[in-house]
């Protein structure tokens, strides 16, 4: 328990000192950003695919559009090296997007796991305080993070599989 | 010509003032990233000696007890502090180099991994230097032998823009690391310069001579040397 305590710390000593984006009101932008429309038409959501951002996270959007589940890609575990702990954040911590929601650590390096989206974590894989090293064996999948109850948009690039391997390929 | 802006607190410091120089670099660094329009900083790095502390790392944050703290505190004598690096307690004070590398990792081409692997590098090369043959083992961080340990290694990364680094034992009194279980590993000693054999070398002039390696190995042409406030003044103008 106490290294989920120390997330949300860990976030609060981070945010303090790096840059926040100015606050803003977000519920009543959110009012304004969603008029009314009236559909004619009820149309499928298309299939959401999962975004890579440029510091190696992904975010996988629920079809509903309401929960996301974020981790960490199949490059970033390779470039970390075997994972030796990871910090996972608090369940109902409120987070908002470009906010770090834990790290991973790996050779004396702890690097911050952040999420492009701002919500509510609703869910993390604490299968993966018992055995930091499922990170590395499914990075993409077994090894997820934490799901985020959506409040907002996304914020910063997102790429598709194939932007973020041409990504990756160019560093 | 792309330079290291070297930047050494000419005296022994708390461990906090370096922090905040560091946090606000960082804080550039971030700020500079896209969409921002503001220019990169160029690579930094931070040298500097400190007054006594014991530093635990991140996966022990909110995990000393009171008991622990109390002890490493060392009635008053240390400060005891929890930094957001990897890697586990360890103790900076007078007489060690204390260095952080502040750079973007992506700019220099580095993984991670990568980047450890080069302050290892730089390490063994400045150890080198003063005739003292160092080494890597299985476990991270510079020895002189399977059992000595030299110079220590804990970093942070943030959207790859590294933080803290290394720390190095020129004279450093070693009865604060024969109270501690450094860094997690159990029946290892620390050493220093002094107690391999080289004698009189300043905190100050090591550093130099690891920030010239650093720079080498990132491809930077030059070591370009600024105060503490200059630097600040950097950062006040954006």
């Amino acid at each position: 328990m106490a290294s989920r305590f120390s997330v949300a710390r860990a976030a609060r000593q981070l945010t303090s000192s790096a840059i926040r984006r100015p606050f803003a009101p977000i519920t009543c932008q959110r009012w304004q950003a969603t008029p009314a429309q009236a559909r004619l038409f009820t149309v499928t959501a298309p299939a959401l695919e999962k975004k890579y951002t440029e510091d190696h996270e992904w975010i996988d959007i629920s079809a509903d559009g309401k929960t996301a589940t974020l981790g960490i890609s199949d490059y970033a575990a390779k470039a970390l090296g075997d994972v030796v702990y990871i910090e996972l954040p608090e369940v109902d911590l409120e987070v908002g997007a470009g906010d770090a929601i834990g790290a991973v650590e790996s050779v004396k390096s702890a690097s911050d796991i952040l999420t492009p989206v701002g919500g509510k974590v609703v869910e993390v894989n604490s299968a993966l305080e018992e055995k930091p090293g499922g990170i590395n064996k499914d990075p993409e999948g077994e090894g997820w993070i934490a799901k985020v109850e959506i409040d907002g948009e996304p914020e910063g690039t997102l790429m598709t599989k194939e932007e973020y391997t041409a990504f990756t390929e160019e560093a | 010509m792309q330079s290291l802006i070297h930047v050494h607190f000419p005296s022994i410091i708390p461990y906090a003032t370096a922090a905040r120089l560091q946090e606000s670099l960082v804080a550039r660094f971030l700020a500079s990233k896209p969409p921002s329009s503001l220019a990169s900083p160029p690579p930094h790095i931070i040298t500097a000696e400190f007054n006594p502390v014991y530093t635990s790392g991140r996966r022990e944050v909110g995990n000393v007890s009171q008991d622990q703290q109390n002890f490493l505190r060392a009635n008053g004598r240390a400060d005891f502090v929890e930094a957001m690096r990897g890697g586990q307690t360890t103790f900076h004070g007078p007489g060690q180099l204390v260095t952080y590398p502040i750079i973007d990792l992506r700019a220099h081409k580095l993984t991670p991994r990568s980047y450890v692997c080069l302050l290892e590098k730089g390490l063994i090369a400045t150890c080198a230097k003063y005739g003292i043959k160092a080494i890597t083992t299985e476990n991270t961080g510079v020895w002189t032998s399977q059992d000595d340990k030299i110079a220590a290694l804990g970093v942070h990364m943030r959207r790859n823009i590294t933080s803290h680094g290394i720390a190095l034992n020129i004279n450093t009194d070693l009865w604060w690391f024969d109270r501690i279980v450094a860094c997690g590993l159990e029946g290892k000693k620390t050493t220093t310069f002094e107690k391999q054999g080289v004698k009189g070398e300043s905190v100050e002039s090591v550093g130099n001579a690891y920030a010239e390696e650093i720079a080498e190995r990132l491809g930077l042409d030059v070591v370009e040397r600024r105060s503490v406030e200059e630097v600040e003044a950097y950062l006040k103008d954006g």
